[in-house]
């Protein structure tokens, strides 16, 4: 078995690595980037936790082989923010209040942002649609819709990519 | 008090027990071979050794996750003739590569068959839906997914190709456990009368009910009742309907019901429902939908 020659842009920075075949990408994430805002919660790609944006599509980062990310755009949690400006969405969620224990936000916040990438303003099915992949057992959801109500709503400090 | 060595014992056990029984950590090593065509695929699965076909990827991880041993994976991902929906004269051909959300968006589908794509933005959630494909879904055959059912309630076909590249044109229920052939496309037959598939489940895995027809100026040419989830693969059973106006499947709904669950083999009995409790929901299942398909709006 030999390691696999990848070429992956991660948070808008490009690098060249060779990965163990059966490698998934969250841990090669936090493992060899120490990007540990990707959280692995279920390890099934069930609760979102692992959530990253590949290409812009949110991705469950513990069901996704490092290798199938070759030639692919990566956005982890630490890439959103622009230097000391944060995301309308991290925004929200700090003004609505969106979390308690944290671990499902920084899957949370991606997928938000990828849904508001595709839908400025999304009525309650969609939002209901999209939160289904990813569990939070801490708000009960009302405040993590609130953040998207929020987020709809506020000026956005810097475009959403 | 712990000696180092036991201390450390102590902390890989510990470390053992947090990964568990089933872990990404656990996913045995393997070859990995990235087909750019069909052809070369088709080699790769001639190799020795256990080869697997890797689609999206999500059931596949699953499983490797539980400790399937696999010699090679072939990943599929750069076969880009694999892909998309198109009509071809008579026939929807839809790439065993699509992935769900691209059939939600197909315009062919929302042009021929619209229900298809209505009843796939709800399954799963966006990032399986994104990731996940048809090919995948059919090939996993997991009793409570969702591609078996609708597609053999549509009369769809598959063609498929061997290990020498050659393609044959099969019946879907031959499909189940082939890990000999690569699926290339799924067949829906879109000639001039109307499609319908209409749907609906349990909340847990318990059953899904499928309804396909197809009608003609109003007239039934031919329905089905496939019933998912309630055995280890999913069932069909054609209505007796053919000739008789599509407003009868509404008026008739109880006893074709009826006549469905009746003629069901056993469905399995689980820590989720009985047999009897499944049989009782395809026909409660079923009844609505052919009184909805048989109601004028």
């Amino acid at each position: 078995v030999t390691n696999v020659p990848i070429s992956v842009t991660l948070n808008d920075k490009t690098h060249d690595l060779a990965v163990a075949p059966n490698t998934v990408l969250a841990d090669l994430l936090r493992d060899r980037f120490a990007l540990n805002g990707c959280k692995v919660g279920c390890d099934e790609g069930v609760c979102g936790a692992c959530t990253v944006l590949i290409d812009g599509v949110p991705a469950a980062a513990c069901a996704t082989f490092a290798f199938a990310v070759d030639r692919r755009s990566i956005m982890t949690i630490e890439g959103l923010a622009r230097g000391v400006t944060l995301d309308r969405v991290q925004s929200a969620f700090l003004a609505t209040g969106a979390f308690q224990c944290g671990f499902c936000t920084s899957g949370m916040i991606l997928s938000i942002v990828a849904l508001l990438a595709r839908n400025s303003d999304p009525d309650d099915e969609t939002i209901r649609d999209w939160l289904g992949g990813n569990i939070c057992r801490c708000t009960g959801y009302r405040q993590i819709v609130d953040a998207i109500r929020h987020a709809v709503q506020a000026e956005a400090a810097e475009p959403v990519p | 008090m712990f000696t180092d060595g036991a201390a450390a014992h102590a902390s890989s056990r510990e470390a053992n027990m947090l990964v568990g029984l089933r872990s990404r950590k656990h996913i045995p090593s393997f070859d990995l071979v990235r087909p750019a065509n069909v052809e070369a695929a088709c080699r790769a699965l001639a190799i020795s050794g256990r080869s697997v076909v890797m689609a999206g990827g999500l059931d596949l991880i699953d499983r490797l996750k539980g400790g399937e041993s696999v010699d090679r994976i072939i990943h599929l991902a750069g076969v880009r003739e694999l892909s998309g929906v198109r009509r071809d004269g008579d026939t929807i051909l839809i790439g065993a590569l699509t992935t769900h959300a691209q059939l939600t968006d197909s315009t062919v589908l929302a042009d021929l068959l619209p229900d298809f794509p209505a009843i796939w933005r709800a399954i799963a959630n966006p990032r399986v839906r994104f990731a996940g494909t048809l090919g995948g879904n059919l090939m996993s055959a997991a009793p409570h997914y969702d591609a078996w059912p609708a597609l053999l309630a549509l009369g769809a076909d598959a063609v498929v190709f061997d290990c020498w590249g050659a393609p044959a044109t099969v019946e879907l229920s031959t499909l189940r456990g082939r890990d000999d052939v690569i699926l290339g496309q799924v067949r829906i037959c879109a000639a001039s009368s109307q499609r319908r598939l209409l749907a609906d489940r349990s909340l847990h895995p318990i059953v899904s009910v499928y309804l396909g027809a197809c009608i003609d100026s109003g007239t039934v040419r031919s329905a089905r009742i496939v019933a998912g989830c309630a055995h280890a693969q999913a069932v069909m059973i054609g209505l007796p309907v053919a000739g008789a106006p599509v407003a009868s499947l509404g008026s008739d709904a109880g006893d074709l019901a009826r006549l469905v669950a009746g003629a069901l083999p056993e469905p399995i009995n689980d820590g989720l429902a009985s047999g009897s409790y499944r049989r009782r929901m395809i026909e409660v299942l079923a009844r609505r939908l052919l009184i909805k398909i048989g109601s004028p709006s």
